[in-house]
């Protein structure tokens, strides 16, 4: 509903207070109507309300956070609030004296509803669910309808065109005719993008009347005319916010409008508005100086000859949007730069003119010469161009009289703090050496798009780097350069992933990947498409520690097998998207079954290698997998090491199970996990009957977890049904513990190991394991082991997955035993 | 933690003082800036003048419960909007708030003049909860509000806001 307040959008603040001199939203439009609460009030409940008090409910509305709250979605709440007083105030005394002794006896009789301060009720009436109830409220008397018609007319929620026709007959109603309440002047918000395909200039133009109008949303309103949106735009002079995206009426003539008429606005969405050229950005940018956020996406007349002095021009920008405005030069990128010091997002996507020198290194310009500064200035486009240098230079001189150019290009800041996202995607002759001043410059960018730009080589993942925890989502598709050596350095540095991409990075091999899955315990999507040469090696290495990724893409990585991809599965309980296209091994008409749709377009091609599971397919992949394939393949003895890692892997994941269903080694040594569990989890139940997953700390919601057991019921019980062996069904097979020899004597740590990493798994063939994780092993396991234990095991390389094997046979050895520290060393 | 073991007095608008504990009394934000303003006089009474015995008691009632959780932010929007969207009335605070509608509104004046955001918050949860689903003269009825629109404005208001209910 219109009338709740929505937190302000926090992520836009940090912008000195000094910076408030600008009227924002809130500060314009809530008054705190003391002499409307003084009237209704009356006596006996002022009392309540020395103006200190009473107010604070009205400045409660975000008033002071006055930059945080320019977003085209809007943030915060201007409703509730009685802003024409004067005129809403003067309907409240049509009534005439008499009413007024009459109702100040009633008071006394009324109970203290009727004399709430309106203050008050406004918060009550603001707790309503539904327009329904606030329409009763509004026509309960004339003090109630005062605190709530603004509820219902700041932001209407306008469902139809005809709903439409029926407000805005309200709003412009015919000559001589007035409304009971100032409805017109009371609309702030409308948003009317979802009636795109019905809105007409008929309609609209008489939306001129709604004068105090901060925000208005028509993105897509194909319908209306330049001329038309020109007319009510003149007439909105407390504009904060418009989005006109995707009219492509919208002309240069409309930016001229803006510019004339809306000098409060902070917010313009004219992406995809075609039309537009240099003329009309220009203006904009000389009317408008209070913008933080424009975007042009895709308005491919601009040049720099406009972008230029409107960047110049509009210090202030938070957010600028440049996609695909493909004329740009290094020239608007380098004044981007030296002259926007809140920049927090800056799209340049296919802007394929930049290259090596759009980025200026803001901390060596301190330091030049002034000639020094020109020069560089010249090498980068703002001189080269003769055009350009005419557009641009007057607009400069007028900007700063009498300065030399030299000291406009000066840069005004060492950093750029807050710029947080940064996307070039497509700017295939960008070189490492704009990335290494762009790092230099925004030492705290959280996302970094850089996909496509295929010039940038392990020099720019060494820029990257330094970004260290700050960088959240990388993209490096096609990036093609990148080697393993620079992934496994960011790896290292950059910790704190959420998403990173290296589709088509096909220089990269297990070795990356499995710096990827040691060191990012925070890694939710993770896209290794066309990254050919990785093995089954890295999908057990990015799922051995961390179990928190969501999304994976492993399309046209040809060397994955089902067993591999099985094993991930059963590792992954959050995970609701994998996609396998191109992935021979999958190629098999059960496992396509569980794939979704193709889409439409896709030719027949296309069709059959198309292999994406999502949602809920995914667990049904696994269900399938588990309850089925393996159990059909695996009629025989299958002594391949790798199923077995499947098995234990598949029982780690959800070792949850329906008791009874299963052979009697399985049962007893389903307790046997559950007791690591609980060790794990820092419980000292023994052997309890919660039958539940043992995994790893890096599962968080137990619920979730439940969830899975839900929905794959009976799961580990099928996996156990092959009879290879496995930790949970060590005794069919004695060899096993034989087999993995590094275990005896490290029952405990590699237990705790397993406790840690929520793996589960049988050795296998060691000798791929010990790479170069292992000592980031022993870092992690250090974390849980005691001190003797971490020297005793110090000097062994241990893989990842040897670990389990350890693991899997000492805890038979270990399993009536209650508590790890207590036991001894089987075998040591 | 002796700090909060200090006593406060404060004197009801009809003479009443009531000693209670600081960590009690500064549930409201308003004593509690009045003590940093005044700063600490042993002995020395609160004076609200806008509040009753009676409805102080309650109040109190309310702060102690309350007492060991955090205040909300001064000044917080934050504060304000999480306190909002959770639409729900505690267990406790909704079978404390069961009172009569006298004591209810005596209760959200009080709350508002002694600056209690969430105890001003439950208040007006309870009202919207008793106002919700009503027609305008079912509210009238239960607050006891005398109409006073003329039948041409009532109906005209009512035609002019009919949109809204779609």
């Amino acid at each position: 509903m219109s009338r709740r307040p929505q937190p302000p959008q926090e992520i836009y603040s940090p912008i000195p207070r000094h910076l408030s001199l600008i009227p924002s939203l809130s500060e314009l439009s809530i008054s705190s109507p003391d002499a409307d609460r003084t009237r209704v009030g009356s006596s006996s409940s002022r009392r309540y309300n020395d103006s200190s008090r009473g107010s604070r409910i009205y400045t409660a509305t975000p008033s002071s956070t006055s930059i945080s709250d320019i977003s085209i979605s809007d943030g915060e709440e201007d409703s509730g609030t009685i802003d024409d007083v004067k005129e809403a105030k003067s309907w409240l005394d049509m009534t005439g004296p008499s009413d007024k002794g009459k109702g100040k006896g009633k008071e006394e009789e009324e109970g203290l509803a009727g004399r709430l301060p309106p203050e008050l009720l406004v918060q009550i009436l603001r707790l309503l669910p539904d327009n329904k109830s606030l329409l009763s409220a509004l026509l309960v008397s004339r003090s109630w309808c005062l605190c709530a018609f603004p509820m219902i007319w700041t932001r209407p929620q306008i469902s139809s065109i005809i709903n439409l026709a029926s407000l805005i007959r309200v709003v412009s109603p015919p000559e001589g005719r007035t409304t009971t309440l100032p409805y017109a002047t009371t609309i702030r918000r409308l948003h009317l993008t979802h009636l795109s395909n019905t809105l007409t200039d008929m309609l609209f133009l008489r939306l001129s009347a709604c004068t105090r109008l901060e925000r208005l949303t028509v993105s897509n309103c194909v319908g209306l005319s330049s001329r038309a949106i020109s007319h009510v735009i003149s007439h909105l002079h407390d504009l904060v916010s418009i989005d006109l995206s995707g009219i492509p009426q919208v002309d240069d003539g409309v930016l001229e409008e803006l510019a004339r008429s809306c000098g409060k606005l902070q917010a313009v969405n004219l992406s995809d508005c075609r039309l537009i050229g240099d003329e009309g950005v220009r203006a904009l940018g000389e009317g408008c100086r209070l913008l933080r956020r424009a975007k042009f996406s895709k308005c491919h007349r601009l040049t720099s000859h406009s972008l230029i002095p409107f960047v110049q021009h509009c210090t202030l920008l938070l957010e600028l949007d440049l996609q695909d405005v493909l004329s740009i030069t290094n020239s608007t990128v380098f004044t981007i730069f030296l002259n926007l010091p809140y920049l927090r997002e800056l799209k340049l996507n296919n802007c394929t003119e930049l290259d090596e020198g759009c980025i200026p290194n803001l901390i060596d310009l301190k330091y030049m010469t002034d000639e020094q500064l020109s020069m560089l200035a010249k090498s980068n486009g703002l001189d080269q161009n003769q055009d350009q240098d005419h557009t641009a230079r007057p607009v400069v001189e007028g900007e700063f009289q009498g300065t030399t150019t030299a000291l406009t290009l000066r840069p005004k800041m060492n950093h750029l703090d807050h710029l947080r996202v940064v996307d070039f995607t497509g700017c295939s002759n960008l070189g490492d050496k704009a990335i290494e001043n762009l790092i230099s410059n925004a030492p705290k960018l959280r996302t970094l798009t850089l996909t496509k730009c295929s010039n940038l080589t392990n020099e720019s993942l060494e820029s990257i780097e330094k970004l260290g925890k700050h960088l959240h989502y990388l993209h490096l598709g096609h990036v093609r350069l990148i080697t393993d050596s620079g992934i496994t350095r960011l790896a290292k540095a950059c910790n704190r992933l959420r998403y990173i991409d290296l589709a088509c990075c096909d220089l990269l091999t297990d070795e990356s990947i499995m710096e990827l899955g040691v060191n990012m315990p925070k890694l939710r999507r993770v896209g290794l498409v066309k990254v050919i040469k990785i093995t089954d090696e890295s999908i057990y290495a990015l799922v051995d520690r961390y179990t928190a990724l969501e999304r994976i893409h492993l399309s046209y990585c040809d060397n994955l097998s089902i067993k591999a991809i099985s094993y991930m599965l059963n590792r992954l309980p959050h995970l609701k998207h994998l996609s396998l296209t191109g992935v021979s091994s999958f190629k098999k008409k059960e496992l396509q079954h569980f794939c979704r749709a193709p889409p439409d377009n896709f030719t027949d091609h296309q069709r059959s290698a198309f292999c994406v599971f999502s949602g809920n397919k995914v667990d049904e992949l696994r269900r399938y997998l588990n309850e089925v394939y393996f159990v059909s393949i695996n009629g025989g003895v299958e002594s391949d090491s790798t199923s077995t890692r499947r098995d234990s892997g598949s029982s780690s994941t959800s070792s949850i199970t329906v008791p009874g269903t299963s052979s009697p080694p399985f049962i007893h040594d389903h307790h046997q996990h559950q007791h690591h569990t609980n060790t794990s989890m820092g419980t000292n139940h023994t052997q309890g009957y919660v039958y539940r997953r043992g995994s790893a700390p890096a599962l968080r919601s137990s619920s979730n977890i439940d969830n899975i057991s839900a929905q794959v019921p009976g799961l580990p019980s099928m996996a156990f049904a092959t009879p290879t062996p496995n930790f949970l069904t060590p005794s069919v097979h004695d060899s096993s513990s034989s087999r993995s020899h590094r275990s005896v004597g490290h029952g405990i740590s590699s237990r705790m190991r397993e406790n840690y990493g929520g793996g589960g798994g049988l050795s296998m063939n060691e000798s791929s394991r010990e790479a170069s994780a292992s000592s980031t092993d022993e870092r992690r396991s250090n974390r849980v082991r005691s001190h003797r234990e971490r020297d005793r095991d110090r000097d062994r390389p241990i893989g990842p997955r040897d670990r389990y094997g350890e693991h899997a046979s000492t805890s038979t050895a270990t399993a009536t035993r209650s508590h790890q520290t207590t036991m001894p060393m089987p075998g040591g | 933690m002796s700090d909060n073991k200090q006593k406060v007095i404060l004197q009801t608008s009809d003479d009443e003082q009531f000693t209670v504990e600081k960590i009690v009394a500064e549930r409201s934000a308003m004593i509690k800036s009045m003590m940093e303003d005044l700063g600490e006089q042993e002995g020395q009474a609160i004076p609200l003048p806008n509040v009753s015995s009676s409805v102080l008691t309650k109040i109190l009632e309310y702060c102690d419960h309350h007492k060991n959780e955090p205040l909300p932010a001064a000044d917080s929007s934050d504060a304000d909007d999480s306190r909002r969207k959770t639409s729900e009335i505690g267990e406790w605070d909704a079978r404390w708030i069961q009172v009569d509608q006298e004591m209810l509104f005596e209760i959200i004046l009080a709350a508002n003049y002694l600056d209690i955001k969430p105890l001003l918050d439950v208040g007006c949860k309870t009202v919207a909860n008793m106002i919700k689903g009503k027609t305008p003269e079912e509210i009238r009825k239960l607050f006891n509000i005398t109409n006073d629109f003329t039948p041409e404005e009532e109906e005209q208001i009512r035609k002019e806001n009919e949109w809204a209910e779609e």
